[in-house]
């Protein structure tokens, strides 16, 4: 796979915490590379450094060394409303914890990207309800998180990550916090995505079964990329 | 999306979102009323005031003469300058002058009836009919002249006349109102009866578009444009006629008044915007603290920080509209309220003060609401924008990440602090000699008041500082509450402490404003009473007004309620003819003159002052009894006249008792000489001011000679010149009937003002208790608006200590103790707060009353405003038991196993 054709590329990443005045190494010189479209699942035990890598491939957070490009465009070269801008347009993020607003509807939650990208009223419900068509919860546009299921949940999060029709979806444990058959449908959502969409996804995860659906697995320890390849 | 996301976010937090809007709403209606009130006062005053100097604008009269009997002139030049004056709409002579009417001493008054009507100069209600043989009699001479036929005569009646009274008259305003007993007829009528044709004492003169010279909106510049009219008339008059300005010279009098009112809305209005600015700054911090996830999901999302900042001014926002618009109505509603039912109780019923709501009030609301909005909002945003993303998703992580450039980044708040001292001070330095020079009160006020709130701030910082041993010191007090929830609670506080400071400060300047505010007129009023006693200097002082009738000793000593009395007399530095009347005294050698105000005194005079009041600090009783009893031989004989001299004159002037000084009495071109003996150096005569000690300013210091003695020296003095004033001593120890015998007998034959201590002292104890009252309402409202603050606190925390308080429950804590505990919390708030509130705001009075009456040498009493103070502590009491209910009444209810899964 060539540069040219990745999406999210990082060089030799590295992320260090100041943590009771000692500083830890949450990433110690990571390279990677996504291709459009492909489905990369990132595993590894818990404090491996998956989340602080989906964080700064996300422009959440600013790296301690090495660069990260999003569709050939170094992160560290924008500023901060840039970076805002860029997430808002070619990323999308899903959380293990769903991170809804609590005080809006499932259809209101959708709607805040677009919101966010100066998309009308009437055009921003009418794509919010398609959004949560194709995630099944049509019938469950105008309910508050508090009122959904942990499934339903994290599909209005999905249906919001591609609001803006973003081309990289993170994802940090989109099923960790599901049942089994929840997991199950939630994950046969995400290959739906990059088989229909061509999204490309990457997903931090502990599920067996989401790292077999991905076409690429890479296995993070200790801040470093152990191993990569098929699952 | 950003006014719907605060306003779905504030709904989810309805207790904090009452709390400031409730904040804001008191505000905002608080002001209101006290702002609606004040402009509807100042405009019907400015009405009333202005009629209150009758309907001429201006009077043109001699400018010699006594203004209750001035003298008379050739009417029609003078009547043609002022009508030929721009701007004059009409003018019309008046003839003022007294008579006697069987016996008793009256006023006439001859009128142009058609003038008067044709201007608008008409005073008179009813008005009277007029024309020959007939006149209108005041509602009280007519008592005296039951048939309606009235007998004038007088010196200057050629003949005595009867008049027949045609109209009964209830109410005039062309002259003073002390005066009830006169008659109206026309001027022809007057003019026959005097032998003056073509003459008049007064004219009177109308403002084309009158109403547009006393407009209470711009009273200062309305006024200066009607002085400037009043200059140009007096311009074209001959040199010994004089024009005034009653009405003008009325609302001067009343601005006098108005404009401190005004400024001290104007500091009451910063304060209390400032506290409830920091209530919702409070409110809105621990908003953006718990709603930093939600912050950090938007900027995930896609939005900037500027957007997370719109959150926090939009919830700002949002309690301020729903606080400002009600609350402005609420004003409104409530000065409706005032004038209709509360003024009545103070007897202002009749006043009818209609309630004007001008554009400018609305739009100041209205601006209120918007400062309140981006003042609180500023430091919560600016915070909110700075967390970054990644600590607010992950909150365990918060803090935990390195910051590398937070050594190298301003210290905001240092910054802030270090601006605001090094502004506030260059302000007072540039303010202050810019006020003493120009003596421009409003610019020493706004000087006083910068310093005062920059000393506010130094002593509440400081008191901040003073907090945890505060709170130790209560937290062993509250011992009752229970050990284990004492301690739980000392160390809760000191674990939000962050958080808690915000209510802590909050608490803490409210109070001490409102401390502040009631110490200072306690400490004013217990001074003032101590000072009424210097000031009257007797049971009674009566202060002569006509120089024509200064001696009163025959009336006086007709009363039985007068145990005893003493006249005092002075001359003017300017008589009425414009002689320049001084003395000024100089050691023998002539070294430093300097010119006095010397006084003559009746023998009586110092058993009838306070002797408690006396304080001198050279010579004895025996020393300055004697001088007054001295019978004027020392003047004859050419000798030293025994004298008391003031402290600042003797300092000034490095003489002692025993020692000489010359005076030279200066008079026109006349001069006297005179020695006089110290025989006691005094710094305070009750009812003599000119005694004092300092030597800042000597010039005008008293020197006090025997009444013969000083009747001896200034005898080329005109009769026009002289000051006098009795002091009375009650024969009983309720100086109110002495007080009634003497305005009876003195206040309309000798124009006397009559003033006792018992009356201005149940005046001022009135206006103590009204003050006091009014502190209470305020501490009411301060507090309230500073109790929303710590409810939001305690309900943010407490919400988020529920698994803590399940544990407790399970560990066995009664719901009993864990409410006890919650409330030991709110509670070492809320009196450590008080104590240093009332601490602070009581010194800061002190230190204001102290340096204020320092100027002129008055002792401030201790005085502590104890009412305000018991308030203070039960209404820190309630507010603390409360903070800690509100929040810890829905979760000790639930189940234990409810609070352990949150």
């Amino acid at each position: 796979m060539t540069e040219k054709q990745a999406v999210l590329v990082a060089e030799r990443l590295e992320k260090s915490y100041v943590v009771g005045g000692i500083a830890v190494g949450a990433l110690r010189g990571v390279d990677l590379s996504v291709a459009e479209g492909e489905l990369v699942a990132l595993v590894g035990p818990s404090g491996c450094g998956k989340t602080t890598l989906l964080h700064l491939l996300g422009g959440l957070d600013r790296p301690s060394g090495g660069r990260v490009r999003v569709a050939g465009v170094d992160l560290a070269t924008l500023s901060d409303d840039a970076l805002a801008d860029l997430r808002r347009e070619r990323l999308g993020y899903v959380f293990q914890t769903y991170n809804l607003f609590p005080v809006l509807t499932a259809r209101e939650n959708v709607e805040v990207p677009l919101s966010l990208q100066g998309v009308g009223r009437g055009e921003r419900r009418t794509r919010a309800l398609a959004l949560l068509d194709t995630v099944g919860l049509s019938d469950r546009a105008e309910h508050r998180p508090s009122e959904l299921s942990g499934g339903e949940r994290q599909r209005v999060a999905i249906a919001r990550a591609l609001a803006n029709r973003p081309g990289v979806i993170l994802l940090d444990e989109p099923t960790g916090d599901l049942d089994s058959r929840t997991g199950d449908e939630v994950l046969a959502l995400l290959v739906r995505l990059v088989s229909e969409q061509g999204t490309t996804l990457v997903v931090a995860t502990h599920d067996a079964k989401v790292a077999a659906a991905a076409g690429r697995v890479v296995r993070l320890r200790d801040g470093r990329v152990e191993s990569e390849g098929p699952p | 999306m950003i006014l719907g996301l605060a306003a779905r976010s504030l709904l989810r937090h309805r207790t904090r979102a009452l709390m400031g809007t409730l904040g804001v709403l008191i505000t905002i209606a608080l002001l209101t009323v006290l702002g609606v009130g004040l402009e509807s006062v100042a405009l019907s005053s400015v009405e009333l005031m202005s009629r209150s100097g009758g309907k001429a604008d201006v009077l043109v009269r001699e400018r010699k003469g006594y203004w209750l009997d001035p003298p008379f002139f050739p009417a029609s030049e003078a009547l043609a300058a002022v009508r030929g004056t721009p701007g004059i709409a009409g003018a019309t002579p008046r003839i003022i002058t007294r008579v006697s009417a069987g016996g008793q001493a009256i006023t006439l008054i001859g009128l142009e009836p058609e003038a008067e009507v044709a201007y608008g100069l008409a005073d008179v209600t009813p008005w009277p009919e007029l024309g020959e043989g007939k006149c209108a009699l005041s509602r009280p001479l007519s008592a005296l002249f039951p048939s309606g036929d009235v007998v004038l005569s007088g010196e200057r009646f050629p003949t005595p006349t009867t008049l027949h009274c045609a109209t009964v008259v209830e109410r005039q305003q062309l002259m003073l109102q002390i005066l009830p007993h006169f008659v109206v007829v026309d001027r022809a009528t007057a003019e026959r009866l005097l032998g003056r044709p073509g003459e008049a004492t007064i004219i009177a003169a109308r403002f084309e578009d009158a109403p547009s010279y006393y407009d209470a909106r711009a009273l200062s510049e309305s006024l200066g444009r009607a002085r400037e009219l009043g200059r140009r008339v007096a311009s074209r008059l001959d040199r010994r006629l004089d024009a005034s300005l009653p009405r003008v010279a009325t609302l001067v009098r009343f601005s006098n008044v108005e404009a401190p009112l005004a400024s001290v809305f104007g500091v009451l209005a910063v304060v209390t915007l400032g506290i409830t600015a920091f209530l919702l700054h409070s409110l809105l911090t621990i908003g953006a603290e718990e709603r930093v996830r939600d912050h950090a999901i938007l900027r995930t999302l896609g939005g900037k920080r500027r957007h997370v900042f719109g959150l926090v001014l939009a919830e700002a926002a949002w309690m301020c509209l729903f606080g400002v618009v009600p609350g402005v109505g609420l004003g409104v509603l409530g000065a409706h309220g005032v004038a209709r039912f509360i003024a009545p109780l103070f007897g202002l019923g009749a006043l009818h003060i209609p309630i004007v709501v001008s554009a400018s009030l609305l739009r100041t609301a209205l601006g209120g609401g918007v400062l309140l909005t981006l003042a609180s909002s500023l430091l919560p945003g600016l915070a909110a924008t700075r967390m970054g993303i990644v600590d607010g998703l992950d909150p365990l992580r918060r803090g935990g990440l390195e910051r590398p450039a937070a050594d190298a980044s301003p210290r905001a708040r240092l910054v802030l602090a270090g601006l605001s001292v090094a502004v506030s001070s260059a302000l007072v330095f540039f303010l202050l000699p810019a006020a003493y020079l120009t003596g421009d009160v409003g610019l020493m006020g706004s000087a006083a008041v910068v310093l005062l709130v920059v000393m506010l701030a130094g002593f509440a910082f400081a008191g901040l500082g003073l907090l945890p041993w505060l709170r130790r010191l209560f937290a062993r007090l509250l011992g009752g509450l229970g050990e284990t929830a004492v301690a739980f609670a000392e160390r809760n506080v000191a674990r939000y402490d962050r958080r808690y400071l915000a209510s802590s400060i909050l608490l803490t300047v409210a109070t001490a404003f409102v401390l502040f505010a009631g110490s200072l007129v306690a400490l004013y009023d217990r001074s003032k009473l101590d000072f009424l006693e210097r000031q009257l200097g007797a049971d009674v002082r009566a202060t002569m007004t006509r120089p024509d009738k200064l001696d009163a000793t025959a009336e006086l000593a007709a009363l039985p309620e007068v145990a005893s009395f003493a006249r005092v007399t002075t001359a003017k530095p300017v008589s009425d003819e414009g002689f320049a009347n001084n003395v000024v005294a100089a050691d023998l050698v002539d070294s430093e003159p300097l010119t006095i105000s010397l006084y003559g005194v009746e023998p009586p005079f110092f058993e009838t002052i306070f002797p408690h009041q006396i304080r001198c600090e050279e010579g004895g009783p025996e020393d300055y009894r004697a001088i007054a009893t001295d019978g004027g031989s020392a003047v004859a004989a050419g000798e030293a006249i025994p004298a008391v001299v003031s402290l600042s004159l003797a300092r000034t002037l490095d003489v002692h008792r025993g020692d000489q000084l010359r005076l030279s009495l200066r008079l026109g071109g006349t001069r006297g000489e005179a020695r006089v003996r110290i025989a006691a150096v005094c710094s305070r005569i009750p009812s003599i001011l000119a005694f004092r000690g300092r030597v800042v300013n000597p010039t005008g210091s008293g020197v006090l000679v025997s009444q013969s003695s000083y009747g001896l020296l200034t005898q080329a003095v005109p009769k026009d010149a002289f000051l006098g004033m009795y002091v009375a001593r009650a024969a009983s120890a309720d100086a109110t009937p002495a007080a009634a015998a003497i305005r009876n007998t003195l206040a309309s034959t000798h124009g006397a003002v009559v003033d006792s201590v018992v009356e201005q002292k149940a005046l001022a104890e009135e206006i103590y208790v009204a003050s006091q009252a009014i502190g209470a309402v305020l501490l009411a409202l301060s507090l309230a608006i500073a109790a929303f603050g710590l409810v939001a606190a305690m309900a943010a925390t407490v919400l988020e200590r529920r698994f803590e308080l399940g544990v407790l429950g399970a560990l066995g804590m009664r719901r009993g103790a864990i409410f006890r505990m919650l409330a030991a919390e709110s509670l070492l708030l809320t009196f450590s707060s008080s104590v240093l509130g009332s601490g602070v705001g009581y010194l800061l009075a002190y230190l204001f009353a102290a340096q204020t009456t320092a100027l002129y040498e008055i002792d401030v009493l201790l005085a502590v405003p104890w009412p305000l103070l018991g308030a203070t502590f039960v209404l820190s009491a309630f507010v603390g038991v409360l903070a800690a209910w509100l929040p810890a009444r829905a979760i000790l209810r639930r189940p234990v196993a409810e609070a352990l899964a949150a």
